[in-house]
């Protein structure tokens, strides 16, 4: 029974994936480090690191408070 | 004006523009639902009439295999009617016609839906509008502000392929009095057009403001709150930087793995339309033609559940789900297959 409830809960998502409309303008990585204070203070330091790099190739790793990283780069 | 003339004008109406307007009202969707309702009248009835023409000529062929309707008896009763109706007469229907013209009026308004629905879909997941400017959508913004406008060929040069645009930096230059100018800084969240396609509102999160200290030196300060709106009149410039994601190692494993994926992906969106419209081209039984719609969707469902779990890296059924998940596809499909016609699971069975 489990098993069918996890597989009808893939059959949403594909459902989800094919037929609505991501208009989002930010993904769902950024949003969740935003609605944390402590990301977010570690998410605009690494943006300032970014801005003020001369190197185009520069890439900041973030480390999240869910033990995750992130990497980011900007695109020149 | 002659009333004959308008009654028959009325009738084209309904069955040419209609479809027409239900087509656009699905195709522009999202952040592109604008386009709908802008445009002059003239071309705005121009296209309805030009993809109602297209609907009633699929709905037109569909109807005729699903109903075992003739040719010949659906043009003598369509130049019956016509004639009757610039007599300005009342044409005589018999109580089946009136009931195959409404079926056939609801037939076309949800081909309209799902055609619409599905080129915009095709349109999007292809980036067709990216590729091929014909196709691009009316609202600009759209494509500078999600980072799209870097798949396009003017903007191709620029694109950093290491990852995928995740957000939209922007900086906005904003004018304040006579005399003094600020800026702003954030996350781009949402925007705001008007009727006519421009901008009208920005949404920042994250916004922080840059005012002069001490001289040179400028220092940002963090705007505390959700959401900082900016109304567009009064902005100056803006400034617009894309954040990438970097792809971690093992996502995309080859050039080899994108094209499958890709390959797999395209195929089962092809199969959509294959699915909803083949069974009514078949000989069996309206009824029969339903189930066989059912069953070959629900049979599609779990076979791209199989498919999406089978190329994510990310994945989330254990191999046993996953068979399960296949195991059902084939089940609805042979079910379908057989519900149109295609094939005799009991006439196997038997043997």
């Amino acid at each position: 029974m489990t098993a069918m409830l996890k597989i009808i809960k893939e059959v949403g998502k594909v459902l989800t994936h094919y037929f609505t409309t991501d208009d989002q303008l930010i993904s769902s990585e950024i949003q969740e480090i935003l609605d944390n204070p402590t990301d977010r203070h570690e998410y605009f330091k690494a943006i300032d690191e970014l801005k003020k790099s001369d190197n185009p190739e520069k890439e900041v790793t973030l480390k999240l408070s869910n033990n995750k990283d992130i990497t980011l780069i900007l695109n020149h | 004006m002659d009333s004959s003339l308008t009654i028959v004008t009325i009738v084209y109406i309904i069955m040419l523009v209609i479809p027409g307007v239900f087509f656009k009202r699905f195709y522009f969707q999202g952040p592109f639902a604008n386009q709908f309702q802008t445009g002059q009248f003239a071309d705005r009835f121009l296209t309805s009439l030009f993809w109602g023409i297209i609907v009633q000529t699929v709905t037109f062929l569909m109807f005729i295999k699903s109903f075992d309707v003739e040719y010949k008896s659906v043009f003598d009763l369509l130049k019956t009617t016509h004639g009757k109706l610039i007599l300005n007469e009342v044409p005589e229907l018999e109580e089946s016609n009136i009931t195959y013209i409404f079926l056939y009026l609801l037939a076309s308004v949800a081909v309209a839906i799902f055609l619409g629905f599905f080129l915009f879909q095709l349109v999007r997941l292809f980036k067709l509008d990216q590729r091929f400017n014909v196709l691009q959508f009316s609202n600009k913004w759209h494509y500078y502000f999600s980072g799209e406008i870097l798949n396009t060929r003017e903007f191709k040069q620029n694109i950093n392929k290491t990852g995928k645009v995740s957000v939209t930096l922007v900086d906005v230059l904003i004018k304040y009095g006579e005399n003094d100018n600020r800026l702003f800084s954030g996350n781009l969240m949402h925007y705001n057009l008007t009727s006519n396609g421009d901008l009208e509102t920005l949404y920042l999160g994250g916004a922080r403001r840059y005012k002069n200290s001490n001289g040179d030196s400028i220092a940002a300060k963090e705007i505390p709150g959700d959401c900082f709106i900016i109304p567009y009149q009064n902005v100056l410039d803006i400034n617009v930087q894309y954040v990438l994601r970097k792809t971690d190692k093992g996502e995309i494993s080859g050039k080899v793995k994108k094209w499958t994926n890709n390959t797999i992906q395209t195929i089962l969106f092809l199969l959509v339309p294959i699915i909803i419209i083949g069974p009514w081209y078949t000989e069996v039984s309206v009824f029969m033609k339903i189930l066989g719609n059912l069953s070959l969707l629900i049979s599609w469902l779990f076979l791209a559940v199989f498919f999406a779990n089978y190329m994510s890296a990310k994945k989330e059924l254990t191999g046993k789900e996953m068979f399960y998940a296949l195991s059902i596809c084939v089940v609805f499909g042979f079910l379908g297959l057989n519900f149109i016609g295609i094939i005799d699971v009991m006439g196997y069975l038997k043997v």
